[in-house]
């Protein structure tokens, strides 16, 4: 529907334009820091190695959801139709099972420092 | 023929035990046998050999309720929503009946109060917030008017000043242990006071799933590093951690007070013996029936095998060859349950009066099993009632709660915490469905 659709590329536009300023307005993730709250908070299910109770997240940024090879996605996840942006993690990360319902994800981190190190910290896992 | 029994013959509801014991292979079983009533003795001298599971295994997708899916029960037992939290782990009770949860992932101890056999709460109060994924609660000192609140974060113990009635923390909260070792695998940390109120307990989880990254220590050195440790205390970023850690309750004189626990999430005081027990997460990746889980009395200095052993002196493939010293030193564990069942909370069951469960049930545990991830057909997603007979263990356990999953790859629910309520009813919180159950007996 004409409407509906245009309704939506303004919402994009506008979520983009805010994400822009948000980017503006925060300071840059320190991936240092990222790597603890990532010991911290992800590696019970997250491996750097390989699948483990969780997917692998070397290349998560910028990967589709549910994309990992190997890994037993939940439907929900598979389904999701996300793709990794800095953008969508950090929505993730603040309530995984709101954006996702569904999903085996349990972890919310509420902090948006350290969501915004984590990211910063995921950004530099990448595949060889 | 009662009514149950009728019910039973529509295939309505589980049959209570009549059948015998399931023991050996049979024991090991999946969310398919599982019904109320069904009986497991898991003993340490039947452990079967098995391989790795293939890959593919994952934590399953946690789905809404289904439309008209109930928790089973057994026959007299109602299992009903008593309140909606966000992600409820551990619940205690306080001595006055109010019914404390933590919901660790935001980070706030709720606190709910319910008249006798109320089916819902009439106050639910945030008492605290800001915390680092708490989880364990105590109230200190014993009896009938504590004046703290003692909470458990992922990486310090803290108490809020508390008296009987407070819905809100009434001042800020004191550091107690100001660094418990935090970071890796397991970040839960329960609290428990001895019946004399002399120890506070913290558990410890384990950094890693076997110490896949720790040191190796040559005999030698081995001799020189037990000369001061605790039998069997890990190394590295294993230090103080696969623990029962002591301390006085204000938070000196820090101790291991027994080791190689791998994951002992919850810890509860034996009523009758007065024994702390604890129930603990074995390994992953050894296979889909290896290794149990387990219930336990903790003994002081005692040493659970984890990572070298486990279940007595089996060698763990990982670290074959390796400490030999302590071959005939490993305590086996009381309760073992399925493998992977993932058993996080427990509570001893003493409540009498009107609303109480039938005096059979006085004296044993329930444990709230949360689910496996590492084994193909899935296990636990249940609560289990362990037996105990003047305070000891009988190893067996029987499915007292069932009914959280849906097929192979769902589930919609996932039991972690238990308590008692003053009425008598089973508290269960349920991080997968963001529920507190209430499982009651009769019509309380």
């Amino acid at each position: 529907m004409a409407i509906t659709r245009g309704w939506t590329v303004a919402l994009a536009a506008a979520s983009t334009a805010l994400a822009a300023v948000v980017a503006i307005a925060q300071p840059a993730g320190v991936p240092a820091r990222g790597a603890d709250v990532f010991d911290d908070r992800c590696s019970e299910c997250h491996a750097l190695t390989g699948v483990h109770q969780g997917p692998s997240l070397v290349g998560v940024v910028g990967r589709r959801a549910g994309a990992e090879a190997g890994y037993a996605y939940t439907p929900a996840m598979k389904a999701a139709g996300v793709t990794w942006t800095a953008a969508e993690l950090d929505r993730f990360l603040q309530g995984p099972k709101k954006l996702i319902p569904g999903t085996a994800m349990a972890v919310i981190i509420s902090d948006p420092t350290e969501r915004r190190d984590l990211i910063a910290y995921l950004g530099t896992l990448k595949a060889h | 023929m009662p009514r149950w029994a009728l019910l039973a013959g529509l295939g309505l509801i589980a049959a209570p035990a009549l059948a015998a014991t399931i023991t050996g292979m049979a024991a090991y079983g999946d969310w398919r046998t599982d019904a109320p009533g069904v009986v497991r003795h898991i003993t340490a001298t039947y452990i079967p050999k098995d391989v790795p599971a293939p890959p593919g295994v994952a934590p399953p997708s946690v789905v809404a309720r289904p439309a008209g899916a109930e928790l089973k029960t057994l026959p007299g037992f109602t299992a009903t929503v008593f309140a909606k939290l966000e992600g409820p782990r551990q619940v205690r009770v306080a001595p006055n009946g109010d019914i404390f949860v933590a919901e660790s992932q935001p980070g706030r101890i709720m606190v709910l109060r319910a008249g006798a056999g109320a089916a819902k709460p009439s106050a639910t109060e945030t008492f605290a917030e800001g915390l680092s994924r708490p989880f364990g609660i105590a109230f200190y000192p014993l009896g009938p008017n504590p004046q703290w609140v003692y909470v458990a974060n992922t990486g310090s113990v803290v108490r809020f000043p508390y008296r009987n009635g407070d819905l809100k923390a009434r001042g800020p909260a004191q550091v107690v242990v100001p660094a418990l070792p935090r970071g890796g695998y397991h970040w839960t940390r329960d609290l428990a006071f001895s019946d004399d109120g002399r120890t506070m307990f913290v558990s410890v989880g384990s950094d890693s799933n076997v110490a896949e990254g720790m040191s190796k220590k040559s005999p030698a050195e081995v001799a020189a590093w037990q000369r001061t440790h605790a039998l069997g205390a890990a190394w590295d970023k294993e230090e103080n951690r696969a623990d029962v850690l002591a301390y006085d309750p204000a938070g000196k004189g820090g101790h291991v007070f027994a080791a190689g626990i791998r994951n002992c999430v919850s810890m509860a005081t034996n009523p009758i013996t007065h024994a702390l027990w604890c129930v603990t997460n074995e390994r992953d990746l050894l296979g889909d029936n290896l290794p149990p889980d387990y219930a336990t009395q903790v003994k002081p200095g005692a040493f659970y095998g984890w990572p070298w052993w486990y279940i007595g002196d089996r060698q763990d493939p990982r670290h074959e060859g390796e400490r030999a010293d302590l071959k005939g030193k490993v305590t086996v564990p009381d309760v073992l349950l399925q493998p992977h069942s993932a058993p996080l909370g427990i509570a001893f069951y003493e409540a009498r009066g009107p609303g109480a469960f039938p005096a059979e049930y006085r004296g044993d545990a329930f444990v709230a099993l949360h689910g496996s991830w590492n084994r193909a057909k899935r296990t636990g997603y249940k609560i289990v009632r362990v037996m105990l007979k003047n305070g000891q263990p009988t190893g067996e356990y029987e499915d007292f709660v069932t009914g959280f999953v849906v097929d192979d790859h769902a589930v919609w629910g996932r039991p972690v915490g238990v308590a008692v309520a003053h009425d008598g009813a089973l508290l269960v919180a349920d991080d997968g469905g963001d529920v507190l159950w209430r499982i009651a007996y009769g019509h309380h």
